[in-house]
């Protein structure tokens, strides 16, 4: 339970700054304002290590795949919810393969699967690495949106490899969307908050 | 259950790994992996990079080491000495080592490595040594050593080697020929003459802190007869301290009479603040059905929000061909990702085929074919990098073409102005002079290909202006009187040139530059490359005509001029290192070749080294015997992790002089080609998603 208090301090303290972890600051992204101003759907980022985060809005959606970018030029892809890409953060999660994984997950239960993901090193090249998980289901949690509560059923997905472990967990409405999560986005960002905006 | 069990013995493994031998983590008053004055066997990480200032008593080192290979190391070293001849003059004074580590630590055997220091230069530091060291803990280390030349003070014993022959009983003074044999290898006096050997022991109380003792048998005799302050005992004692952000500071009680400070640093050019850069996504991908189909004017400017010019565009069929300029991505497979991007996001559905051709200078390069159905089933998927790459066709783009080509880019010019820095180093009566100021440069393109373009610089402050230093060359003054060019504050011409560039066939590239060539010379210079798309080699050929300019910087001419040109080969022998060799005449007249061995990251931080042999004589050549240096070069975009193509470059010579002195003729072809051709292409690859 600490942990999720941890997760909703970040979300609390979330900002409008962007996903910055180090190093100058990127050119922003033109397209933020516009797409803001919209009204494209947004999610709220936090970075877990920094205490910080950021709203997200939502340039494209293909097959399934979509694209939100930060107001600081970063970009972040999911998968119905499922982070399977990043651009810009550092050490970028550049695909993913999280099939399996997201199986069990809509299905609200238990298992074990395989994920794979490939990060952009700092040599330029690309790194693939396999992951073994379990996926439990960790039961009925109701989740604050402002005045409402949403019912939702948490999944905690733990993930480890030879050198690398993560623990994820999704929070999923009845109709099976997930409103907020923490996902692991590779070792050098960390641990990554979303959750739906409203 | 399986997965976890599994899972726990995994963790074992790291846990077990990360206790496994420690590595070198503290390094010497030399800048290298050792105790406090003396070495041990310890290597730094593959790749690594050293800077470390020890100062103590009337001496201070600044050395520079590279992990070349992960048991081969190299080092230069500036060092300083006060009052050296007899407190009259203080010495400046440059050396080069090399180590290789024999053998590895294991748990039975220590780590065994064999040193030169100061192999060439001047000989001050000239020892050679044999060290093993043996983690007995993972927080103590003992480390034992025998040294030769000035290792070899106190209790020497006679040469090990003397069985052999009786060459090895007796050292040769190093310094026999007095300056003007600095510079050369002193193969002959290596491992000869007596021995001592020396031991330390070091105890790392935790991540920081790490205590140290020795027993030194340098006794600084050459220091000491020339006036210097004795050795009072062979032990010495510190401690260095590790910081968060990676700065390592020792405090030492040295020779028993004196306090020693070193301040280090280590860090790995292979590991960037930000891997891969930060921000500036590219646009993802759009459904195929929603692509809004623009004009090329739109295309055109998307891709200059990539810092790509749009120079060719045309559509035929199903497929669309553009050719770009790159101007802000180190990485050739990054730009060609992002072309790659927008132009899916606009161009008509019925297109599937994208030929994408970089061009430098006017010549096209290379030709990329990527299907645009590979692209979006490629987008997010997990073994996007590579699938991308064995699906891309990389091609010689072949001759030069004007069709497609965009209204309004030829005539072009470009007008810009910048602040420049340089430095002049290693002068003994000041080691560092800079001039600094500012530069306005432009340029002139009638058609692709043909290039006008000048800079002058106007300096605004200089201490270069200072040297007095006058050449002693026996030779052609090509390069010695360099300060000269440098001795007022008057506004000089850079360069001013008529450049031409062609592609006379498939694979080959040739080069015409003619006008005020560079700083001290002009004339004119012809180059041809010839370099296959998926080849580790390439070979050109350069022969210029060149007349040395007046010093004031200005449109005269002095009176020397010279037939100059080289023969070269290029090689990419892989794992990032690539080879060049030189052959042919140089500036002074002299005849001779240059082998250059650069390592390369794929991040584009290149730390190189390079020597020239011509049939100048070492005594002709004067002080360093022969042309010999190192270069580093860092892209901005490592510090800043935003894209960027600047590179902080710095060659460092120990000595510049006249033999093997080639002319630094702009834009040569296999510098602006390379990047842009299949195997670095191919290395990068990785950020063709990015």
């Amino acid at each position: 339970m600490m942990r999720i208090a941890t997760i909703f301090a970040v979300l609390m303290l979330a900002g409008c700054g962007g996903l910055s972890l180090q190093g100058s600051a990127p050119a922003p992204n033109p397209d933020f304002a516009a797409l803001a101003q919209q009204g494209a759907p947004r999610l709220q980022v936090g970075v877990l290590s920094q205490g910080a985060g950021t709203q997200v809005v939502r340039q494209t959606v293909r097959d399934g795949f979509e694209t939100y970018v930060s107001a600081d030029g970063a970009s972040l892809t999911l998968d119905r919810g499922v982070l399977v890409a990043s651009r810009g953060l550092g050490g970028d999660m550049m695909g993913s393969d999280v099939a399996q994984s997201q199986v069990l997950i809509f299905a609200r239960r238990a298992g074990q699967v395989n994920r794979f993901h490939t990060f952009i090193d700092g040599e330029n090249r690309a790194e693939r690495r396999a992951y073994v998980c379990d996926v439990a289901v960790r039961g009925a949690r109701d989740v604050p949106f402002g005045d409402v509560s949403v019912a939702t059923t948490l999944i905690a997905e733990d993930c480890a490899s030879q050198t690398q472990q993560f623990l994820n967990l999704y929070w999923l409405d009845r109709s099976g969307r997930i409103v907020q999560s923490r996902q692991w986005a590779g070792d050098f960002s960390g641990v990554l908050t979303f959750r739906i905006v409203p | 259950m399986i997965a976890k069990a599994t899972r726990r013995v995994l963790t074992a493994m790291v846990v077990f790994g990360a206790a496994a031998p420690a590595q070198a983590d503290t390094l010497s008053f030399y800048g290298t992996p050792g105790l406090i004055d003396m070495p041990n066997a310890y290597v730094l990480e593959d790749g690594e990079i050293a800077l470390t200032t020890a100062g103590f008593g009337d001496t201070l080192r600044n050395t520079f080491t590279f992990q070349l290979t992960p048991r081969l190391q190299g080092s230069f070293r500036y060092s300083y000495i006060k009052g050296f001849n007899f407190g009259r003059t203080d010495i400046y004074d440059r050396s080069f080592d090399v180590s290789y580590q024999v053998i590895r630590e294991s748990n039975l055997w220590p780590a065994v490595s064999v040193g030169l220091r100061d192999f060439g230069g001047t000989g001050i530091y000239s020892s050679e040594y044999v060290v093993a060291t043996k983690a007995l803990t993972p927080q103590i280390t003992v480390t034992g050593g025998l040294g030769w030349g000035r290792l070899a003070g106190r209790n020497g014993f006679g040469s090990p080697f003397a069985g052999i022959s009786d060459r090895f009983e007796v050292r040769p003074d190093v310094n026999e020929g007095g300056i003007s044999t600095t510079g050369q290898v002193d193969l002959g006096a290596w491992f000869r003459g007596d021995v001592a050997p020396f031991a330390g022991v070091s105890w790392a109380v935790n991540d920081k802190l790490t205590l140290l003792a020795e027993y030194s048998p340098d006794l600084y005799t050459q220091e000491e007869s020339r006036g210097l302050r004795a050795v009072s005992s062979p032990l010495n004692f510190g401690a260095q301290y590790k910081f968060d952000n990676g700065v390592t500071l020792g405090a030492y009680s040295v020779y028993g009479n004196d306090l020693g400070l070193t301040l280090s640093y280590v860090f790995n050019p292979a590991d960037p603040p930000v891997p891969g850069g930060r921000g500036n996504a590219p646009a993802a991908l759009v459904a195929r059905g929603s692509v809004d189909v623009t004009s090329s004017r739109d295309l055109r400017s998307a891709l200059s929000r990539q810092g790509l010019t749009l120079e060719n565009f045309a559509v035929q069929g199903d497929t669309a061909r553009l050719r770009v300029v790159t101007t802000r991505y180190g990485a050739a497979a990054q730009a060609l990702g992002r072309a790659a991007r927008a132009l899916a996001n606009r161009v008509d559905p019925s297109v599937e085929s994208f030929e994408i051709t970089f061009v430098t200078f006017g010549m096209p390069v290379t030709t990329v074919t990527l299907n645009r159905s590979d692209l979006e089933e490629l987008e997010f998927s997990p073994d996007n990098s590579w699938q991308s790459y064995t699906r891309a066709r990389i091609e010689d783009a072949g001759a030069m073409d004007r069709s497609g080509e965009l209204a309004g880019l030829y005539p072009g010019d470009n007008l810009g102005w910048g602040t420049y820095f340089t430095p002049s180093l290693f002068d003994p009566d000041d080691p560092f002079r800079f001039e600094t100021g500012v530069k306005v440069f432009g340029s002139y393109a009638p058609r692709p290909g043909v290039v006008l373009s000048g800079e002058i610089r106007q300096p605004i402050y200089s201490t270069i202006s200072n040297a007095t230093r006058q050449s002693n060359s026996v030779l052609p003054r090509v390069r010695s009187e360099s300060v000269r060019y440098f001795a007022d504050e008057n506004t000089k011409l850079s360069y001013l040139t008529g450049e031409y560039f062609s592609r006379p066939r498939d694979d080959v590239f040739a080069r015409v530059t003619v006008g005020y060539l560079e700083q001290m010379f002009g004339g004119v210079s012809g180059e041809v490359l010839w370099y296959p798309i998926d080849s580790r080699w390439a070979l050109g050929a350069e022969a210029n005509y060149a007349r040395q300019r007046d010093f004031d910087g200005g449109f005269g001419f002095q009176e020397y001029d010279v037939w100059t040109g080289h023969a070269s080969a290029y090689y990419d022998f892989g794992n990032g290192f690539y080879g060049q060799l030189d052959a042919g005449r140089y500036l002074a007249g002299d005849w001779g070749a240059t082998v250059t061995l650069d390592r390369e990251f794929n991040n584009g931080v290149k730390v190189g080294a390079f020597f020239t042999l011509t049939d100048v004589s070492f005594e002709e050549f004067g002080e360093g015997s022969f042309d010999k240096g190192i270069r580093v070069s860092v892209p901005v975009s490592w510090f800043t992790g935003q894209p960027s193509q600047r590179n902080l470059t710095q060659v460092i010579r120990p000595i510049l002089r006249d033999g093997g002195a080639r002319l630094n003729v702009r834009n040569r072809l296999y510098g602006v080609t390379r990047d842009l051709r299949g195997a670095e292409l191919s290395d990068s690859w990785g950020v063709f998603w990015r």
